[in-house]
């Protein structure tokens, strides 16, 4: 090898080495705070499938790789949960990586929401938008594995007749399948946009 | 120097016009004496949505003595129903319905996401952003006042988009077709007149 031969070899070496160096420290030099609230560890979650407004099975071990965001509301509900879609589909406006990120609406008032009351409502929300709406009885252990609650409450001098309370929380999923973050309903659009696009750039590396 | 009369006469008008537009529209009732509650509603709002909605707004009373909102009529709904979301122990959100909603002499009422509301139900077509429609509301002792209530995208005005406005604007289409033809379903279905609206007219 003569020395130019040499000498390039040497900086290839040390300009690998830099690189492996700075990519090393990247985590640690510029350690991201989530926005929304961390599960430390991530929680691990059962393995569920149910069936989508569109007669899918959703099965949370199929969309390994990509984050979930879980949402556990109704149609007839006008205020909290319209508000909480409303604001997921402003948080993922303009974002490129659509694809990666499933929006799961499961209603808690399958009386009234038939899949195509449920597809309509989310229809005007855009396609990554999907809802599930099952009996109450398979609907329980998914609530319990979130640690969310949902019950009938009749109620008197009411149209409505019966209303549903129900954990106003978003949750998201990680790509392993474990929930690692909440948020409280009215939290800021820009702060899930955030999270979502950390998670979908570390993801990729 | 014709064209230069018409210029004039054209700033004229315009400035004529103008100061129209500009003056006040006196939708209030003309000044009461102070004893009486004197209401003023601010910036009546809801979100687009079916099949249920939502109206929200700030009530003031600048008024001497207190008055309270009994409830609330609207063509646009089946039916219109004064409404709490209260968000409880381990986030649980409960609605109830409300009898009332006072508001205290030279104090006011919050209707809010996720507060006090007026809750429409059976909404005749959805809520489109961008469309306006009238909400009476009934006071004990000011009577009844119509206001022009605005359906927004946000928590904010439609003002906050920006770099989103074709995303906003892509969202009024969609809703147009989606709640039309949510609501041909939703209203005639099986599902209302298993009970769920026991009023339906």
């Amino acid at each position: 090898m003569n020395y130019m031969g040499f000498r390039r070899a040497f900086l290839l070496t040390a300009f690998i080495s830099l690189i492996g160096l700075a990519a090393g420290c990247a985590p640690f030099s510029s350690a991201y705070t989530f926005k929304g609230s961390q599960l430390d560890p991530p929680m691990d979650l059962p393995d569920f499938e149910l069936m989508t407004d569109e007669g899918q099975p959703f099965r949370l071990s199929d969309n390994a790789g990509e984050l979930t965001l879980v949402y556990f509301g109704y149609t007839f509900c006008p205020d909290v949960c319209p508000l909480t879609m409303a604001d997921v589909k402003q948080a993922l406006a303009g974002m490129e990586a659509k694809d990666d990120i499933n929006v799961i609406f499961i209603s808690v008032d399958p009386e009234r929401d038939t899949p195509e009351v449920l597809s309509r409502y989310l229809g005007a929300f855009g396609p990554e938008f999907v809802g599930v709406t099952e009996p109450m009885d398979q609907l329980q252990p998914v609530l319990q594995a979130f640690g969310a609650y949902a019950e009938k409450a009749e109620v008197e001098d009411s149209t409505a007749g019966y209303l549903m309370n129900h954990t106003a929380r978003l949750y998201l999923i990680d790509a392993q399948g474990d929930l690692l973050l909440t948020y409280p309903f009215g939290f800021e659009p820009e702060d899930l946009r955030a999270d979502l696009e950390h998670l979908l750039e570390t993801n990729q590396s | 120097m014709v064209k230069r009369l018409h210029f004039v006469f054209f700033v004229v008008v315009l400035t004529v016009l103008l100061a129209a537009c500009g003056a006040p529209t006196p939708t209030e009732p003309a000044a009461q004496t102070s004893d009486e509650p004197v209401i003023k509603v601010m910036e009546p709002f809801a979100r687009a949505s079916m099949p249920n909605g939502a109206a929200y707004m700030t009530i003031m009373n600048e008024g001497g003595s207190d008055d309270t909102l009994l409830n609330a009529d609207s063509d646009v709904a089946e039916a219109v129903e004064l409404h709490e979301t209260t968000i409880g122990e381990n986030d649980v959100m409960q609605m109830r319905p409300v009898e009332n909603i006072a508001v205290p002499a030279g104090g006011s009422a919050t209707l809010e996401p996720g507060g006090k509301h007026v809750m429409l139900m059976g909404l005749q077509e959805g809520l489109v952003v961008g469309d306006t429609f009238d909400l009476t509301l009934n006071f004990e002792k000011s009577g009844p006042q119509t206001v022009q209530v605005e359906v927004t995208e946000g928590m904010t005005m439609s003002h906050d988009m920006g770099s989103d406005a074709m995303e906003n604007s892509d969202m009024e289409h969609t809703m147009d077709g989606e709640m039309e033809h949510a609501m041909d379903g939703n209203m005639e279905g099986s599902d209302m007149e298993d009970g769920a609206m026991k009023d339906k007219e």
